[in-house]
């Protein structure tokens, strides 16, 4: 029972730190209909400027995660005007918007690569150690991350549905041309997606460089929230944390009950299942097309 | 020669897979990052065939493919049943790809086979030659363009434009991305295939996404709705980074600057639309013969 | 279609360009006595740091040779080309390093999934290569029992280390009960483990868990619940990447598991102790090779010193120690006055008693690997390693 318990617990706090990062895919899908393949790049680039702001700057660390939102707000409006919006204004076809960030992508990660060579280091904070209840030891911060993301989700639920610019951006989520028609400035909504993203994915790479390690493929753990935003229904907020509590539990159990060897086999499983009975994931808008 | 070689057949191995992925990108308008695991699935099921069955080596070829083939329908049924579209159809042949990775690092023997599992498949026989390449690109080409030309090719065009349009004309969306599908699963596992019998051996190292998303460049660079582009690019992106080797640390930086730059501004790809045809060869033949023989007839 | 047309022209012009580059290319160089020496390694991808340790320590050290007149009046040049991890490039440059390069000798891969098919081509071209940390037994030695005669490699192979682990655990240790967490994409973790179960059951241990994960993890939390939950008092993690045993050992003490934690070479890297110097108090880690030797603190020092932000890792070590090697039968060909690949080759298979960086090496002929290369068994102590003992085979 204790063994259960805990990879219960384990599996929430994974599933904290993939719904961190499936909010930010969930935000760009719900208004501009494609998945920000550009995302596992700005994620490394937070980390790396976090820890160049520690390591290099000697700045406090609350300083350090200051000038890494920033420049990742920076970083991912700047990639919005450079590689999305051109590609937007043409009404061009999704998959060029895809293909548009999986090169942005791919050359940010690169350049990190470049710039500070592909080894792995430890975030220069210390993770905080976990506490017990009844032997079963709860992390402080699989907490934290638990928390920033709902907090995070909290203060969009307020901006989207408490002030203008939210009913703005609601407002061209279900169609951009007639809220432009209706005197919604498109670019400035845009901006503040992107800039949210651009939060959104600095503090998850800081998070995750301190709970795990820093790295320039770090990235590579938002295929998980990617998965688990689809699961829960691309483009829904509440749904992409469903989904990554889903797929975060799911792969515990499956570790710790079935084969920890085949744990991503049994994740695609569940993904194939779930879009079997369910298309448009577990709570997704519908994805048909709007004739 | 040995250099000149290598590159010729990697290039034309890059070639096939690349047609495969251009018949699903480029025409059906099906975005899929998982084309490495299509190869792998061909390579294995190919190199099984030749070396524990002795099944000489071209049909050992035509059996992968088949194979990789006959498995895109694990994906493709029910994805297309469900009408999958864009990123969910990404997300599922990674997913896939993946999968058969994991499965192929997990099987050390099946029976008497040994497949080694993540220390690879070895002893391979040895039949990739620069002639059997450049015949398979030349066979794989002329069908392709069959294909695209043909009554189901325009149906796969006609899906990538607009769905709800095709299926109003009649188009049966569900057997046309299935064929599809199959036909592009069906060129990666030659290319596997080939891969296989030139390397005489497999890991399941071999098919990382890396693999995957340098295929997808091919077809993005060389231009979608056309065969001719995405075999050019994908030719020179095997040149290229043996050209710019010493630029190593670079080339996947500009790999990525060079997406948004063409999908900017020239996002149907270098030859997008360009329809590969022997028009040129016709004139060429005309020129070179049938004037001798209207000559002949003259005279 | 006529725009069309004149587009398809432009790029066929470039096409002819390109193909004239390469042949360009490939007709300059070699006009005096220069040898080049290829090396196949990591610059980008997911082990870049593989490249950035070794390479430049390696060209220093052709640098210093040239400084000294030269191999035997030879100078020699280190020609690096970049793999990315991927097995088809590494065939490329290796045939590049063969063909166009003319390359007397080739040092790399680094891992075994490309050390394989480079075997077979090495033999066909007859140019020796030097493989670094390649340890799949059937890098030098194909599954069918057959010697490739151009493969040699200057680390030890898996079922050697995994045997140590194995005897060292068992019977210094008295540990009974062990734990797999096993990276089921490396050959290297699967062969490691493979031989270190065979061997602990052999003696009389027990395997309590086997569990597995996947290159690139980060996440160890359900695997290590499941160990805790056996009762093992070992844990043996011969990762690939330092990254995943300082990881495990971050999250074991998070979960309140306290084993015995062990690991292999290709974790023993001075960033591992950054990591996880404090979680992994008492590990054990085998190795070939040590930095904390004093006969490389100044060596280390040095390099660092010249090459800020570089540390020396194993990569360098073994990077240098085939460097070495090839320099060596250079001499020793030279000596005989004919230096080509195939006599370079010769000359390495019969090495005999050789001081290598790391090591005195002498090559077995009849499987390519150094003779009972000493294992050293290191033990954490104060995120600092410390050398326990010195695991030398009969």
């Amino acid at each position: 029972m204790e063994l259960f318990i805990q990879q219960l617990v384990s599996g929430i706090s994974i599933g904290a730190i993939y719904s961190l990062l499936a909010v930010g895919y969930a935000l760009v899908y719900s208004v501009y209909n494609f998945t920000n393949w550009a995302f596992d790049g700005f994620m490394a680039f937070g980390a790396f400027m976090a820890f160049t702001g520690i390591t290099s700057l000697f700045m406090p660390f609350w300083l350090a995660a200051l000038l890494s939102i920033v420049l990742t707000v920076i970083l991912s409006v700047g990639t919005e005007k450079l590689a999305y919006n051109p590609l937007r204004v043409r009404k061009a076809p999704r998959l060029f918007m895809m293909i548009s960030a999986m090169g942005v992508n791919l050359a940010t990660v690169n350049i990190i690569n470049l710039i500070y060579g592909g080894t792995f280091r430890k975030f220069p904070v210390d993770n905080l150690q976990p506490i017990f209840i009844k032997g079963v030891s709860i992390g402080r911060m699989d907490l934290m991350a638990g928390g920033i993301s709902f907090g995070v989700l909290a203060l969009l639920w307020i901006f989207l549905y408490r002030t203008k610019w939210g009913l703005g951006i609601r407002a061209s989520s279900i169609d951009i041309l007639t809220a432009s028609l209706m005197g919604i400035n498109n670019n400035a909504v845009a901006m503040i997606v992107f800039a949210i993203t651009g939060v959104l994915s600095s503090v998850a790479g800081v998070f995750y460089g301190i709970k795990y390690a820093v790295f320039p493929m770090m990235g590579v753990v938002t295929i998980k929230a990617m998965i688990a935003s689809i699961v829960g229904g691309l483009g829904s907020l509440p749904a992409a944390i469903v989904g990554s509590m889903i797929l975060g539990i799911l792969e515990t159990l499956v570790s710790g009950y079935i084969s920890s060897t085949y744990r991503d086999l049994f994740s695609f499983l569940f993904l194939i299942i779930i879009l079997l009975f369910f298309p448009n994931g577990l709570m997704g808008k519908s994805s048909d097309e709007k004739l | 020669m040995g250099y000149i070689n290598t590159i010729i057949i990697l290039g034309g191995i890059n070639i096939i897979a690349a047609l495969g992925v251009a018949i699903l990108t480029g025409y059906t308008g099906l975005f899929t990052i998982g084309h490495a695991g299509f190869m792998a699935l061909g390579g294995y099921m190919s190199a099984i065939m030749a070396k524990e069955f002795n099944v000489p080596f071209p049909i050992a070829i035509l059996i992968g493919g088949t194979f990789a083939g006959l498995c895109s329908f694990i994906i493709g049924y029910p994805a297309f049943r469900s009408q999958l579209r864009g990123d969910y159809f990404a997300i599922a042949t990674l997913g896939f790809s993946e999968s058969i990775r994991l499965l192929l690092n997990n099987t050390k023997t099946i029976g008497s086979i040994k497949l080694g599992g993540a220390f690879g498949y070895m002893a391979i026989p040895n039949h990739t030659t620069v002639l059997v390449v450049v015949i398979a690109v030349i066979l794989s080409l002329f069908f392709m363009h069959m294909f695209v030309t043909s009554q189901y090719g325009k149906n796969c065009i006609a899906v990538s434009q607009d769905e709800v349009a095709a299926q109003m004309m009649g188009v049966n969306l569900l057997k046309t991305k299935m064929i599809a599908l199959f036909i592009s699963a069906f060129y990666a596992g030659v290319a596997g295939g080939l891969m296989a019998f030139y390397f005489a051996y497999l890991s399941p190292s071999f098919f990382t996404i890396t693999k995957s998303s340098d295929l997808l460049a091919a077809v993005v660079f060389g231009g979608i709705q056309s065969l001719i582009g995405p075999v050019i690019t994908a030719f020179i992106l095997v040149l290229f980074p043996e050209l710019l080797r010493s630029f190593a640390e670079w080339r996947l930086i500009i790999y990525g600057f060079l997406f948004v730059i063409v999908m900017i501004f020239r996002p149907q790809g270098l030859l997008g639309y360009v329809e590969m045809n022997f028009e040129f060869a016709r004139v060429w033949w005309n020129k070179m013969f049938r004037r001798k023989q209207s000559g002949t007839q003259e005279g | 279609m006529n725009k069309n047309v004149q587009f398809f022209r432009k790029w066929l012009v470039l096409l002819v360009i390109g193909v004239l580059l390469v042949s360009s290319l490939s007709g300059c160089g070699s006009k005096e006595k220069v040898l080049k020496i290829g090396y196949i390694t990591e610059q980008t991808g997911v082990d870049a740091y593989v490249g950035a340790a070794s390479v430049p320590a390696m060209q220093d050290y052709v640098d210093e040779i040239n400084a000294k007149g030269g191999i035997s009046g030879y100078k020699v040049e280190l020609v690096v080309y970049d793999t990315r991890s991927e097995v088809t490039d590494a065939v490329a440059v290796a045939k590049r390093l063969m063909d166009q390069d003319k390359a007397v000798a080739i040092i790399g891969p680094s891992w075994s999934s490309a050390g394989i098919p480079l075997a077979d081509i090495a033999d066909t071209a007859k140019v020796p290569m030097v493989a670094t940390t390649a340890s799949n037994v059937n890098v030098t030695v194909a599954e069918d029992g057959t010697l490739h005669p151009y493969m040699f490699r200057v680390c030890f192979i898996d079922p050697y280390q995994g045997y140590a682990q194995a005897d060292f655990a068992y019977n210094k240790l008295g540990l009974r009960k062990a734990a797999l967490l096993t990276d089921i994409a490396s050959p290297y973790t699967v062969g490691l483990h493979q031989f270190f179960e065979k061997h602990f059951v052999e003696l009389g241990g027990e395997i309590v868990a086997k569990e597995g994960y996947t290159q690139g993890d980060t996440e160890f939390r359900a695997q290590l619940a499941k160990i805790k939950d056996s009762g093992a008092d070992l844990l043996v993690v011969d990762a690939y990447t330092f990254k995943d045993i300082g990881l495990a050992a971050q999250q074991a003490e998070g979960l309140g598991l306290k084993v015995q934690i062990m690991g292999g070479d290709g974790v023993f890297v001075p960033e591992l102790l950054e990591m996880a110097g404090p979680q992994l108090e008492g590990a054990i880690v085998t190795t070939g090779v040590s930095d904390v030797a004093p006969e490389f603190a100044k060596f280390n020092a040095d390099f660092e010193a010249k090459h800020p932000g570089v540390k020396a890792s194993i990569y360098t070590y073994y990077g240098l120690d085939a460097l070495m090697a090839i320099e060596h039968a250079i001499g020793e060909a030279a000596k005989k006055g004919d230096v080509t690949p195939t006599a370079v080759r010769d000359a390495l298979e019969v090495m005999t008693d050789v001081q290598l960086f790391t090591s005195v090496v002498t090559m077995e002929p009849d499987t390519h690997n150094p003779h009972n290369k000493p294992l050293l068994i290191m033990t954490i102590k104060d995120s600092q390693w410390e050398l326990t003992e010195t695991f030398q085979p009969e």
